[in-house]
């Protein structure tokens, strides 16, 4: 059974980051998430094209964005996207099967498709 | 030569292309007001820049940057302006463990994994766990570093290839020469052969990996005698280290496990979460579970002080570089049984720690530079006539 994709609220993803970084300062959690935001903007497409061309030049940038977002999501506290996207990366280093990893990153757009600063 | 001291925070840059580690990164370490983030650089190019115009006492850097790699900016530092370099990367399933060994190889002090879903502790352990580590790296007393520049000027053989250059075992560079005067003087006195050794133990910590390869590298395929390495290191990175001496020296290299004997010509590598037991004189290993509290692990006292019961005067010890006192016990166990005992110079210890504990206690019956610690072991284990006696 295909798994729902999990959008998270404004608030549940706040308090997860708070939790993740519960010593920073205000300003500098309100930071992390701006750029975790900007980030997304900038990968996510990305992502969702490689995943649905699977063309070999486009899997090597994502294999970039994978990478980068398995640790990013980690540390504003979507820990469940993090895994995801460490399954992703590992697919692709691994040599799996690309259709795996279209799967996984379509899981990985449903955690954090919508997720705002 | 490393910056002068800061009555401060210490300056740091950080290296990483993606915004939300480097704020990740500056609040965790600007928190305890320690430390202070100087520079920010998304690549290899911009980190070297930086460097040589901030000179900060310390580098936090990912590997996988884009424009110029990690593992090349690390070179290119230490050959310019060398400076203690802690890499902070994700190691997913293991895969970068090599890359991981080529930083340190390269000039790296230490290595740390970026906070992932699988850990265990909070962000904020995370946190203190890095400043931690950014304490020991700043107090590090870096060297200048030979490949970079070799590399550079196309210098020849002399230092070892880095991993992706190595296509399966191949002839033996030279070890990689240190650029100090002490590294060059002759050894005052040649160590007489000793006859039945079974084991040579070599620990080594911050600055190990890059020590190791110039040790092991100049012993000879066929030795006679089983070698056993203790290398401080993070879980999961001793397979990459085992991966990776395995192509560059001519011994085979392995992961030591329990119940297994350590085999004459082979180098075993102390497995990482626990200690490993030399049992008998019939090189049974064991490992074992780590010291309640016990920081280093793989622990050399540990490995050192069973070599000591089990063996006698029929090891070698070695203690080549790392911060703090690990070791310096065990090798004063293994000198007061009959071993011979050696320890890494001052002038060539990436950190003057271990050896200089283990010459305080009278543990080290000769401390040598680097280079000069290789051919030594071939004297003193390689029996006069074979054909691999001459120094390399």
């Amino acid at each position: 059974m295909p798994k729902v994709p999990k959008v998270p609220t404004a608030a549940t993803a706040e308090e997860r980051a708070r939790q993740a970084v519960s010593r920073l300062p205000a300003a500098a959690l309100a930071g992390l998430r701006e750029a975790f935001a900007d980030e997304l903007a900038d990968r996510l497409p990305r992502l969702r094209e490689a995943a649905r061309t699977l063309d070999p030049p486009l899997l090597t940038d994502a294999l970039r964005d994978v990478h980068t977002l398995g640790s990013s999501a980690y540390v504003v506290g979507e820990s469940d996207a993090a895994r995801t996207a460490r399954a992703a990366e590992a697919v692709l280093v691994g040599g799996g099967d690309l259709q795996t990893f279209a799967r996984l990153v379509a899981e990985l757009d449903g955690q954090l498709n919508g997720w705002r600063p | 030569m490393s910056p002068a001291p800061v009555s401060g925070p210490h300056p740091v840059v950080v290296v990483d292309d993606s915004a939300v580690q480097r704020r990740f990164l500056r609040g965790a370490m600007e928190a305890a007001g320690e430390f202070t983030v100087v520079g920010e650089a998304r690549n290899g190019r911009e980190a070297v820049a930086l460097v040589e115009r901030l000179r900060p006492a310390a580098v936090v850097m990912d590997l996988d940057l884009p424009l110029m790699g990690g593992v090349e900016a690390i070179e290119r530092i230490m050959c310019s302006h060398a400076t203690p370099i802690l890499v902070y990367s994700a190691f997913v399933a293991g895969v970068d463990s090599e890359n991981a060994l080529e930083a340190l190889a390269a000039g790296a002090v230490d290595v740390l994994a970026k906070p992932g879903p699988d850990d265990t502790g909070t962000l904020e352990e995370y946190a203190e766990v890095l400043r931690r580590r950014l304490r020991m790296a700043v107090r590090i007393r870096v060297i200048t570093h030979p490949r970079g520049r070799l590399r550079r000027t196309g210098g020849l053989g002399g230092a070892p290839p880095a991993l992706g250059e190595v296509a399966g075992r191949r002839p033996l560079l030279a070890p990689a020469p240190t650029d100090t005067p002490a590294a060059a003087a002759p050894d005052p006195a040649p160590i007489a052969r000793r006859t039945g050794i079974k084991l040579l133990v070599i620990g080594a910590s911050t600055g190990g990996p890059q020590a190791l390869l110039t040790v092991l590298s100049t012993l000879p395929a066929d030795l006679e005698q089983a070698v056993l390495v203790v290398q401080h290191m993070a879980e999961g990175f001793i397979p990459g280290l085992v991966s990776w001496l395995d192509q560059l020296i001519e011994l085979p290299v392995v992961q030591g496990e329990s119940g297994r004997r350590l085999e004459p010509g082979t180098v075993t590598v102390a497995p990482s979460g626990g200690n490993l037991l030399v049992q008998d004189d019939r090189l049974r290993v064991l490992i074992t579970p780590p010291e309640p509290g016990q920081f280093h692990v793989p622990g050399i006292d540990a490995t050192m002080s069973s070599v000591a019961s089990a063996l006698g005067s029929e090891a070698v010890g070695v203690l080549l570089t790392g911060m703090g006192r690990d070791g310096a016990a065990g090798l004063l166990a293994m000198r007061e049984r009959g071993a011979l005992t050696l320890g890494q110079d001052e002038a060539t210890s990436a950190v003057y720690g271990m050896p200089a504990a283990a010459a305080a206690l009278g543990a080290v019956d000769r401390q040598l530079p680097i280079d000069a610690i290789g051919p030594a072991l071939r004297e003193v284990l390689v029996a006069p006539g074979s054909p691999t006696s001459a120094p390399r």
